[in-house]
């Protein structure tokens, strides 16, 4: 009789783990032009920060000069496509970040003429997003008779910074071709290695869990810090390093820091998913934090949620 | 009548026996595919998704040249990835992501490399085109020839086809 029980939960379970394979979250992909060919070509912007004048790439101002980054980019993202992965077309996605800015200005309250608030940090956030950032660059190395491309792209996970995938190369010199066709030869000649290297990657990420990074702070007025006894039989930093340890993917974190007033951890792996209501769904750093939240709340311990990029959270422990 | 009889059956006889010649014709290609005795140059790619190949394969009979140099452009592809050529080809990986797939999946790569008609949807011929099917000739031993070939292959089509068979995982495949 066991045995069959045993039975059917292996076999309810591996049903289970065939149908959330295919609910995790789908990452977002968004080519972008490598801050250093932006500087290159000049296409960056200054500006004025508290005093310090500070340059930053512009995408905009780069696409809007240079016709060959529209070029690859569209070809790369074709090349997504065919693959079953939409990418986000930058362009776009900066329209409609300028045309949500501008409507958000024009818009005031009815009765009392209140414009929309936005908080610095608010406004500091809203730039072209998504899970993994294809950054590309190259440069035309030209001896005067023959011209070569020398081509990079790069995934960087958004999550956590790191390089997860990577092409590069110099092509075959040419003296006929124009640069267009130079650059177009070279995305199709590195795209499969690419590509593959980003499948290695996503499968990484379902067997060993997507990695995030989570940092606690504690609010000044709180009467309690993070060596706080007073929620269970140990430290409260101790205690949330026990839940990290029973909520990641084979316990895998690493504990940056820990203090009396902050905590920070790296590395940290979370499942691609989680059951809700009986369906299986996929689960991003939020709402995997969201479950640290209500177990600091089940203590009795009011905190803040809040996510920094994609893949960081943070908790303020003392109040909302 | 009798003439007629007589010339009716030397057409079936004929026709019977261009058939076996066939099938003997494609079990000897099925057992020399078994080998997998090829070695691959890139030559470049055509156009994204597409490599045009030169293939070497150790053969012994000649004129089984091109119908193998085909296979071992498919099988390349799929199971070993094909190595830079200098600044003409970057490296291409192998489609296949399992070191064991060939073994793992035997039954379908038996029927897929088997020596069958063209239009077979299942067979790997759809995917590759033979451009020049001698353009190399060496003669190894007694009944032993390396012969080179070039092919494309369309591996955008090709990759496309073992996703469908659940052969290989795609890309976007968990989400």
């Amino acid at each position: 009789m066991k045995n069959q029980t045993n039975k059917t939960l292996l076999l309810v379970s591996l049903l289970f783990a065939s149908v959330s394979f295919s609910q995790a979250k789908k990452p977002t992909l968004m080519v972008v032009p490598a801050d250093n060919w932006c500087y290159n070509n000049n296409y960056s912007e200054s500006y004025d920060n508290q005093g310090v004048v500070k340059d930053i790439p512009s995408y905009r101002i780069a696409l809007q000069r240079d016709t060959d980054l529209d070029l690859v980019i569209t070809q790369i993202n074709g090349m997504l496509s065919q693959r079953d992965f939409d990418a986000k077309n930058l362009k776009s996605q900066l329209d409609k970040i300028e045309s949500a800015a501008a409507e958000e200005a024009m818009r005031s309250s009815k009765y009392s003429g209140a414009e929309v608030a936005e908080s610095p940090i608010d406004a500091l956030k809203k730039v072209a997003k998504a899970d993994i950032i294809l950054k590309l660059g190259w440069t035309v190395n030209d001896d005067g008779m023959e011209k070569a491309v020398t081509f990079i792209l790069k995934a960087i996970d958004s999550y956590t910074g790191k390089q997860i995938a990577q092409a590069s190369g110099t092509g075959a010199p040419d003296f006929s071709s124009p640069l267009p066709v130079l650059l177009e030869e070279a995305v199709s000649s590195h795209i499969d290695a690419f590509l593959a290297e980003l499948q290695t990657a996503f499968e990484r990420w379902f067997e060993k869990g997507r990695e995030c990074a989570v940092g606690i702070r504690v609010w000044d007025d709180w009467d309690y810090d993070l060596e706080s006894e007073d929620f269970g039989d140990d430290e409260l930093g101790f205690l949330i390093e026990e839940w990290m340890e029973d909520n990641t993917v084979g316990g895998a974190f690493t504990t940056m820091d820990a203090e009396a007033t902050m905590m920070n951890f790296e590395q940290v792996r979370i499942p691609m998913t989680y059951e809700k209501k009986g369906r299986v769904r996929g689960l991003d750093a939020r709402t995997w934090a969201k479950n640290l939240s209500k177990y600091l709340k089940g203590m009795g311990i009011e905190n803040k949620l809040t996510t920094v990029g994609l893949g960081e959270v943070k908790l303020y422990l003392g109040s909302k | 009548m009798k003439n007629l009889l007589i010339f009716i059956g030397i057409i079936i006889i004929s026709i019977g026996s261009a058939d076996a010649q066939s099938k003997r014709k494609r079990k000897k290609a099925d057992k020399e595919t078994a080998k997998w005795n090829y070695s691959i140059e890139c030559q470049g790619e055509a156009s994204a998704g597409t490599y045009t190949l030169k293939v070497f394969s150790i053969v012994m009979d000649e004129r089984l040249a091109g119908v193998q140099a085909q296979k071992n452009a498919v099988h390349a592809i799929i199971f070993q990835g094909i190595n830079a050529q200098g600044r003409i080809c970057k490296p291409k990986p192998a489609l296949a992501r399992s070191i064991n797939l060939e073994t793992e999946r035997e039954d379908f790569f038996k029927e897929f490399f088997a020596s069958v008609k063209k239009n077979d949807p299942n067979n790997f011929a759809k995917y590759v085109n033979l451009v020049d099917e001698v353009t190399d000739r060496q003669k190894l031993g007694k009944k032993k020839f390396r012969i080179g070939s070039l092919v494309t292959v369309n591996v955008g089509l090709l990759r496309k086809k073992l996703e469908k068979e659940n052969i290989i995982k795609s890309l976007s495949s968990g989400f």
